[in-house]
């Protein structure tokens, strides 16, 4: 007995576990090197890059160009988000992600800082997922005053490296909301003790704007007096000295005009750098000479939240009225800021959805380009740490999202964030449903624009948007051209070499295809993704199947092909003797088919009675199982005793039996299905009736049961083919035996037919349109008649003959639909020859679920970079059943 | 009236360790214990071994050491012998914890430490011979710890180290953590200054005489230590003028500040989470502290960073407790001491203060290890970690921790193997004196045998 | 996935490939080996009045333990688990297990009917614990801030919440201690609405007396609606089992006291100084479930200031007084227990079979014998000793890894 499979795969899954941690770490010690191949890059600031890859070396970006214009290190990792766009990582000017319990009242607090507020452990993914990175952390508070500001990054390994800049401004708040402390500030009575006298309450600023003018000016005069050095012991005075030596920024919250003015006066006279947030009234600023180094620039807030209603105010009639945000930040724009302005969300909450809100800029007729910078490069380098984060460009720190699309654009969703290299947020993508974006699709109902959407292998939508799942995976081909997966009506792939030895009609084909072979794989990449197999030895059944790794069959049989040729009047007689015989046992077979189902009727009468037989049975059985039971119990051994001292214990006892005891002759009596309830003793129970159904319940039945005919097995597949479920594909090569062909099979037989033939078939299309017949030809279809170039296939398909298209090839399959383009260069209509790939053969063979791209349909696709049958247009993937099955590798 | 019961108890069983150690102190200080298996900590067991004292020394050690005539010999076969247990951190010796001012760096624990307090008691009961006593975690700067001796009559019998470390606790006291750093930075900055300040115009050779002191720190430090902390505190008071406070302790203070600034004196940093932990470590960057990192139950998820630091930490007293996350509302079982193993990072065990417990037996350090041990530490390491490891971690290494010659002869007689349930400390011996007897435990009879009195 | 195991060699393979697999698979267990029939191969097997410390196999299948023997030979699809110490279920009888939403009332004192299974969360957090304490069934004790608290409900502590139900009624509990007058809130504001009695033990007494004397005379209670007075009525005639909540020497003679005047005999649960009236207790057949050792171990003092007694079980026993141990952490009390001076059996009795008879549960649960629910604790060593560590828990048949919050 051997070792249950699932254990070994356990043990090897654990081992290779095991070996690829290992791996892992090498790989960290030594210098890892990431490429990623995007369709787009938004470096952040600078142009968009089309068709870009970004080399990543140990977290920080090494190189960034179009694909063609960097070279890939060798050995570095590739990530392939080809059809996605990569932004870097967002970098948020404002936030308040700080331990905000019990905030001070304290107006004046310049010695706190944001950072030591800073919990590194705090679960950040919302964010994280959201694109945001970086952020800026304000001491919150409504006071005026209330400490320093810190630049961190959300994520990342090393907890201690996220601190960016642990001083990064002093905020000073002049808005309403700042006005109103305690007038009177009264220290927390603590304990009195000889280092600590009961700190005297004292009057704090800001109960009137103008007083916290005065108040600051007079406060930073002093601290700028006494340098930090010589300290008198005042926290307010030493902190703030300290900062102005080191002319940290100040940062202001604003509104009104007047409160920009004086910010901007109280920053010019300490000739500190200055740094405006949420200003409503810009006219102030349109004359500040944003090229100097004191102006840090300005913050603007979207004045919506996503999602949500906020009532606007009404205008004050002789207040000039507030312009909206997006034309602010134009003008801004429009007076030089330059890089100088960014955005941020007006609520923490709001962080993630940043990028939609962000969006709302583009109103006042900013770029995309432009906008994002307001969200990454600028507020970066306004805050000092643009060497680092906010752009994507050598030597800064490999902080990147991926998005599903254009950054900025409604829809785009972000599929995965970076930081430092390391990848922090995965988007899960359900592999059920996919959408595919392109220019243009061709359906039965013409060329439509736009994608297709893929569901469970199915086709869920098509059109210009197609709504997905909100995980779908997106896959982007700019300006691809969608087909339907075409079908090879005669190929050889599959079977791992031609086959040629003679079949019964029968014969399941299905069971000789060869799972998992590299023909499959080639073939497919012409954009074949169903294929007809048969024998070469004719008659043959013909077999339907799927290009897939482990081939799929459609239809066995979908067809059975014949070949009429050499010498007719035999060939007539052989063939028409063939198809009689195969008519009459189809016919036996469909007549017992009508009789049976007038038995099934009977049938269900029976079954009532043998209910009424079997609940009778049952009760007896009850008794009988009853009086067991007992004497079980009195068998069954004290409790540690030895069962296998009574060998008849096995019976009740289905799991334990004498040790003596062959597993043979126990297993009939203790049932081996896992649910052995005490079932084993019933078990008996339903063969009972059937033991003596011959007497009870045989007048229902015996009459009834219509004589089967007998089976023939060479037989069988006639049986569809009479009934018209599968086709009748005929070779013919002579115009005289296609002739032969439409006489014998469809106007004496009437069967579904399909001519395989190519000159011949030309020739005769107009006596096959009239017998509504299709032709499959190929593989050679151009030809000469006395120095005339014949296209069989146009020919045929002016004549209004369906036609389709053979291969007779293996790995030349893939190669089908060139030839089939060069059939349309010599002039075959375009649409015939789609159709005559995919809906036309499919319809025919009534393959019902492929050939075109509909609702419903199997999602067998093919993106083409240009129009189909152009020589120009090459594969660029090939999906069946909803899996990529090729997609065009990225050099 | 129970109350009143435990006081007489604890009197009388503080004056008969007393008296105990009274009559061997009169005896030549040789003492023998034979007959028992010994675990050394440092090195293999011996099965069946002799350990001779001399005057509070351990003299030998081994399997065949042959004891004079003259030593007293107490027979302890089938018992166990292991070096006494070290709290590398408890408050628990104090009268109270914590101060209500939250900025107390001149006190020390020493003021408040009750030599015959039921802790000590306890102590000795349950094998606890030394123990770092250091202020509670609700203060911002707790003042000065003190590494002591469980037993003696008097503070200074039992004082190993007065000056043993500052304590700052992360926790804020009031107001946020921001405030709460940014006092501490504050405080630490003004000492900052003042070193400056003494590095230009020379004075404050002290910091010298404070090291020598620091070197032999067995024996009790005081007196001289105090004297030159007078002159110190002249030399700031004018140097330093403080409105309205008591210069002299805001000088002490200072003074504190600065020795742990100058890496003189080891800080304890009480983190109550892993975002304290960030902070302490930067606090130890900016003003090159030498830590002692004193871990709340949460601090497990800032076990990479401490791993960087390869420092002895002092867990939570509740080793193993649930969590469920608030975003993904999934619930699990944390067990600290398995997270600190496997990032590599090294820790000694606290015991519960006896009251507020999170699972019984907490306040016992054999169940700590046993433990950890349960959750896949070996015994060894286990052991260590309330021994050596902790005694090397509070700076008295060398002198308690280990059975090795030329140690002090603290000792546990237990009944059995050290971390078996059914164990019990027989005898617990300090400095070569019995200290502890459990034949003549009153309290422990009257608990186990209870009866309506 | 099932396999058949049919000569002791393959059993060899399978088992060293289980023990290979046992640490790994924690909680997934009973998911990756599909189907509900074990035989439990036990190195020790302690089951207070079977087995005891010796090897065993137990061959559990449908919930139930099936089988116990050695060597039993198995030729259907099972599930071989191989483990060090086995035990059977441990059994709380003063849990508050899943209990949620506030666990007391205060607006008013006689709540008799407010039952505690109605407020149990099937999904809190606290039945992963139970289970990774060993701990598989459990009595459901509502809150005692008032005199007539409730009624208890009996637990298991996995599978579905429907199979998880014992008793959704159990028995009513009654707080003859001053936990309703200490908690009661009144003590801020007198005028408050909250203002009720009693605001002191003898209010609580009284309470008890007054409102089954009422009922007895054939009379109701103020404030309380007919439900309460049925129940009560219940409590009198016998129907339902009465659990008075009592600590301290006083309020157990008190309880006893009450329950000898009305004709039922509660059982005393809490019972810190039982010990000081352990005579009479055992004359006047009382019962007790003790809880204080769950906090014991080191404190001097438990709730109401009881003095502390380690080894107050030991004297029950002596005394040959029904008692079992209860409240948080069992295992741990247990090993302490065994510490103060409780025989391993006798420990192991007091967390599983004692409590089992207590809750008049023995014929289901509280030991490992044949046709009892399949609860078993499995260990990786001594039960009694700290360092030995739960390996999995098995309710109703279905094994629940130690860890199994672990994703």
């Amino acid at each position: 007995m051997q070792i249950p499979r699932w254990k070994l795969c356990f043990a090897t899954l654990l081992w290779i576990g095991f070996s690829v941690v290992a791996i892992e770490n090498r790989v960290a010690v030594a210098q890892q090197v990431d490429a990623y191949f995007a369709s787009q890059i938004w470096p952040g600031s600078g142009p968009v890059i089309d068709d870009a890859v970004m080399v990543v070396t140990d977290g920080k970006v090494s190189q960034i160009g179009t694909r063609n214009a960097t070279e890939i290190p060798s050995g570095a990792k590739r990530h392939d988000y080809s059809g996605d766009t990569l932004i870097p990582g967002l970098v948020v000017a404002q936030t308040s992600l700080v331990d905000s319990s019990a905030p001070s009242t304290l107006a004046l607090t310049p010695d706190i800082r944001a950072v030591d507020g800073f919990d590194p452990f705090r679960d950040f993914d919302k964010y994280i997922e959201a694109g945001v990175t970086t952020v800026q952390l304000s001491p919150s508070s409504s006071l005026l005053m209330p400490g320093q500001g810190a630049v961190v990054k959300l994520g990342g390994k090393d907890p201690e490296k996220r601190v960016l800049s642990n001083s990064e401004s002093l905020r000073i708040v002049l808005t309403r909301e700042a006005m109103t402390p305690p007038t009177v500030y009264e220290p927390p009575v603590g304990a009195v003790s000889v280092d600590r006298p009961l700190e005297s309450t004292r009057p704090q600023l800001a109960s009137s704007f103008a007083e916290a003018l005065v108040g600051l000016d007079v406060l930073f005069a002093e601290a700028k007096k006494n340098d930090a050095n010589r300290s008198n012991g005042d926290p307010i005075l030493m902190a703030l000295s300290k900062l102005i030596a080191e002319k940290r920024t100040l940062r202001f919250s604003v509104e009104n005009n007047y409160e920009v003015k004086a910010a901007l006066s109280l920053a010019r006279r300490f000739e500190l750098p200055w740094l405006l947030v949420d200003p409503n009234d810009t006219t102030e600023l349109r004359n500040v000479d944003w090229k100097s180094d004191s102006a840090i620039g300005v913050v603007l807030s979207p004045e919506m939240r996503a999602g949500r209603i906020l009532n606007p105010t009404v205008p004050i009639p002789d207040r000039k009225p507030i312009i909206d945000v997006w034309l602010r930040a134009k003008a801004l724009v429009d007076s030089g800021i330059g890089n100088k302005l960014a955005i941020r969300p007006p609520t923490d909450t709001d962080l993630s959805d940043l990028l939609f809100l962000a969006s709302l800029f583009k109103r006042g007729g900013l770029t995309t380009e432009q906008v994002l910078g307001m969200i990454t490069s600028n507020p970066a380098s306004m805050m000092g740490v643009g060497n680092r984060v906010g752009s994507l460009r050598p030597s800064a720190d490999a902080d990147f999202v991926v998005l599903s699309g254009n950054p900025l654009e409604s829809g785009t969703r972000v599929l995965a964030t970076y930081i430092e290299g390391r990848s922090v947020f995965q988007a899960n993508v359900d592999n059920t449903s996919t959408v595919i974006e392109a220019s243009s699709v061709y359906t039965p109902q013409g060329i439509v624009t736009g994608g297709v959407a893929v569901r469970k292998g199915k086709i869920s939508g098509v059109g210009p948007s197609v709504s997905s799942s909100r995980n779908a995976a997106i896959k982007r081909f700019p300006n691809g051209v969608i087909v339907p997966g075409l079908i090879d009506c005669g190929t050889n792939v599959g079977l791992g070499g031609n086959l040629a030895e003679s079949l019964s009609l029968n014969a399941k084909l299905g069971d000789l295809l060869a799972r998992d072979n590299d023909q499959i794989r080639l073939a497919r990449q012409g954009g074949i993704t169903t294929g007809l197999i048969s024998s070469a030895r004719l008659p043959s059944p013909v077999l339907a199947f799927k290009l897939t790794d482990a081939p799929r069959i459609i239809k066995d049989p979908v067809a059975l092909r014949f070949s009429v040729g050499g010498n007719l009047t035999t060939a007539e007689d052989t063939t028409r003797r063939m198809l009689r015989s195969g008519k009459s046992y189809a016919d036996a077979w469909s007549k017992y088919e009508a009789d049976f189902a007038t038995y099934e009727i009977k049938l269900k009468e029976y079954e009532a009675a043998k209910k009424q037989f079997d609940a009778m049975k049952a009760a007896e059985e009850k008794q009988a199982d009853a009086k067991k039971q007992a004497d079980a119990k009195a068998a069954s051994p004290p409790e540690g005793a030895n069962p296998p001292k009574k060998p008849e214990e096995a019976g009740k006892q289905p799991d334990v039996k004498p040790a003596d005891v062959k597993p043979a002759d126990v297993k009939p009596a203790d049932a081996k299905q896992p649910d052995g309830k005490q079932s084993d003793s019933k078990q008996p129970e339903p063969t009972k009736p059937t033991a003596v159904e011959p007497k009870k319940p045989d007048e229902p039945k015996k009459p009834d049961e219509p004589k089967k005919p007998q089976v023939v097995d060479a037989m069988e597949a006639y049986r569809p083919l009479f009934a018209k479920k599968i086709v009748a594909m005929v070779e013919a090569t002579e115009s005289k035996s296609i002739e032969l062909v439409v006489k014998l099979f469809r106007t004496e037989f009437d069967l579904l037919t399909a001519i395989v033939s190519g000159r011949a078939a030309a020739a005769q299309s107009e006596l096959l349109a009239k017998n509504g017949t299709m032709v499959v030809t190929g593989p050679l279809l151009i030809g000469e008649e006395e120095g005339q170039i014949v296209n069989y296939p146009a020919e045929i398909a002016a004549a209004g003959v369906p036609t389709a298209f053979q291969s007779q090839t293996t790995t030349g399959t893939s190669k089908l639909p060139e030839v089939v383009a060069y059939a349309v260069y010599r002039g075959l209509g375009l649409d015939d020859a789609l159709r005559g790939m995919s809906q036309g053969p499919a319809t025919f063979l009534k393959l019902t679920s492929v050939g075109a791209i509909e609702l419903g349909k199997d999602a067998d696709l093919v993106v083409l970079s240009g129009p189909p049958f152009e020589l120009s247009s090459e594969v660029l993937a090939v999906m069946i059943d909803g899996n990529w099955v090729y997609e065009k590798e990225i050099k | 009236m129970t109350n009143h019961l435990m006081k007489y108890i604890a009197a009388i069983v503080a004056l008969l360790s007393l008296s105990t150690s009274h009559a061997l102190l009169h005896a030549d200080g040789l003492l023998a214990i034979q007959g028992a298996k010994i675990i050394p900590i440092v090195g293999d067991p011996i099965a069946v071994g002799t350990i001779l004292i001399r005057d509070g020394k351990i003299e030998a050690v081994g399997k065949d050491i042959a004891i004079p005539g003259e030593a007293k010999v107490i027979d302890a076969t089938g018992k166990v012998i292991m070096p006494g247990f070290v709290d590398a951190h408890n408050a628990a010796a104090m009268t109270s914890a914590n101060e209500r001012n939250e900025f107390v760096p001149f006190l020390s624990v020493v003021d408040s430490i009750d030599p015959v307090s039921p802790y000590f008691e306890e102590c000795r009961r349950n094998g606890i011979t030394s123990a770092a006593v250091v202020p509670g975690n609700s203060t911002l700067i707790g003042g000065q710890a003190a590494v002591i001796k469980t037993a003696g009559q008097y503070v200074n019998d039992m004082l190993l180290k007065r000056e043993a470390g500052l304590k700052i606790s992360l926790r804020p006291a009031s107001g946020n953590r921001m405030s709460q750093l940014s006092r501490l930075r504050k405080e630490l900055d003004k000492a900052k200054r003042a070193l400056e300040k003494e590095a230009k115009g020379e004075k404050l050779d002290t910091s010298a005489e404070i090291k020598k002191e620091g070197e032999d720190a067995s024996k009790p430090a005081d007196k001289p230590e105090g004297g030159t902390e007078e002159t110190k505190e002249e030399g700031n008071a004018d140097r330093q003028p403080v409105s309205g406070s008591d210069a002299a302790s805001q000088a002490a203070g200072l003074e504190a500040l600065k020795k742990a600034i100058q890496g003189e004196q080891s800080v304890y940093i009480y983190c109550e989470n892993g975002m304290d932990v960030t902070a302490a470590i930067q606090l130890v960057a900016d003003y090159s502290l030498k830590p002692i990192f004193v871990l709340g139950p949460s601090c497990y998820k800032a076990a990479e960073l401490l791993a960087k630091r390869n420092e002895t930490v002092i867990l939570d007293p509740s080793l193993v407790y649930w969590e469920t996350n608030p975003r993904t509302r999934e619930d699990k079982k944390v067990i600290v001491p398995q997270i600190f193993r496997a990032a590599k990072v090294p820790f000694v065990f606290q015991t519960e203060g006896f009251g507020a417990r999170t699972s019984l037996g907490s306040s016992f350090f054999w169940y700590q290890a046993a433990t950890a041990v349960k959750y896949g530490m070996p015994e060894k390491e286990a052991l260590e970690a309330i021994t050596l490891l902790p005694a090397k971690r509070i700076g008295i290494g060398h002198l308690v921790g280990s059975i090795e010659v030329g140690k002090d002869a603290d000792l546990l007689v237990l009944t059995g193997e050290p971390l078996d349930i059914s164990t019990w400390v027989d005898q617990t011996i300090i400095d070569g004196k019995v200290v502890y007897e459990r034949s003549k435990d009153e309290k422990i009879k009257r608990l186990l045998a209870p009866v309506a009195e | 996935m099932p396999k058949t195991v049919s000569n002791s060699l393959s059993t060899a393979i399978i088992l060293s490939a289980l023990i290979i697999l046992s640490p790994r698979i924690g909680g997934g267990q009973e998911k990756d080996l599909g189907n509900d029939r074990f035989l439990i191969r036990a190195k020790h097997i302690y089951s207070a009045n079977g087995t005891w410390g010796d090897k065993g196999e137990v061959l559990v299948y449908g919930g139930k333990i099936k089988f116990i023997g050695d060597a039993i030979d198995v030729s259907s699809p099972i599930t071989i688990l191989e483990v060090d110490s086995l035990m059977p279920g441990i059994v709380d009888a003063y849990s508050s297990v899943g209990l949620s939403g506030g666990t007391s009332e205060v607006s008013r004192e006689i709540t008799p009917e407010f039952d505690s299974y109605s407020a149990i969360d099937w999904s809190s957090r606290d039945f992963l614990e139970a289970i990774a304490m060993g701990i598989t069934t459990a009595q459901v004790i509502p809150a005692t801030e008032s005199v007539f608290s409730g009624l208890a409900c009996i637990v298991k502590t996995a599978g579905e919440p429907t199979e998880r139900t014992i008793t959704s009624s159990g028995s009513a509990v009654i707080a003859v201690c001053s936990d309703p007058t200490s908690r009661n809130r009144a003590r801020s504001r007198p005028d408050g609405i909250y203002m009720r009695q009693p605001t002191n033990r003898m209010g609580v007494v009284w309470i008890v007396r007054s409102s089954l004397a009422r009922i007895r005379s054939g009379g109701t209670v103020d404030g309380a609606d007919p439900m309460s007075t049925a129940l009560l009525k219940e409590i009198l005639n016998g129907k339902k089992k009465a659990i008075a909540v009592s600590r301290t020497d006083f309020d157990i003679r008190s309880a006893l006291d009450v329950g000898d005047e009305f004709g039922f005999n509660p059982t005393i649960y809490g019972g810190d100084e039982v010990y000081r009236i352990l005579d009479e207790f055992k004359k006047r057949d009382g019962q007790v479930v003790y809880t204080a050792l769950a906090r014991a171990a080191a404190t001097s003092r438990g709730n109401e200031g009881t003095a502390l007694r380690w080894n107050v079980p030991g004297r029950l026993i002596e005394a040959d007084v029904p008692f079992c141990l209860a409240g948080d952490a069992l295992l741990d009390q247990a090993r302490f227990a065994f510490r103060f001076g409780l025989t391993p059996k006798q420990a192991i009795a007091a967390i599983t079979s004692r409590p089992a008879e207590i809750l008049g549960l023995s014929d289901r649960i509280g030991s490992i014998a044949i046709e009892k629910d399949a609860d078993l604790v499995a260990l990786n060593g001594d039960p009694l000793q700290p360092t030995s560590s739960i390996s999995w828990t098995m309710v109703g048949g279905k094994i629940y890894g130690n860890d199994m919050s672990k994703q």
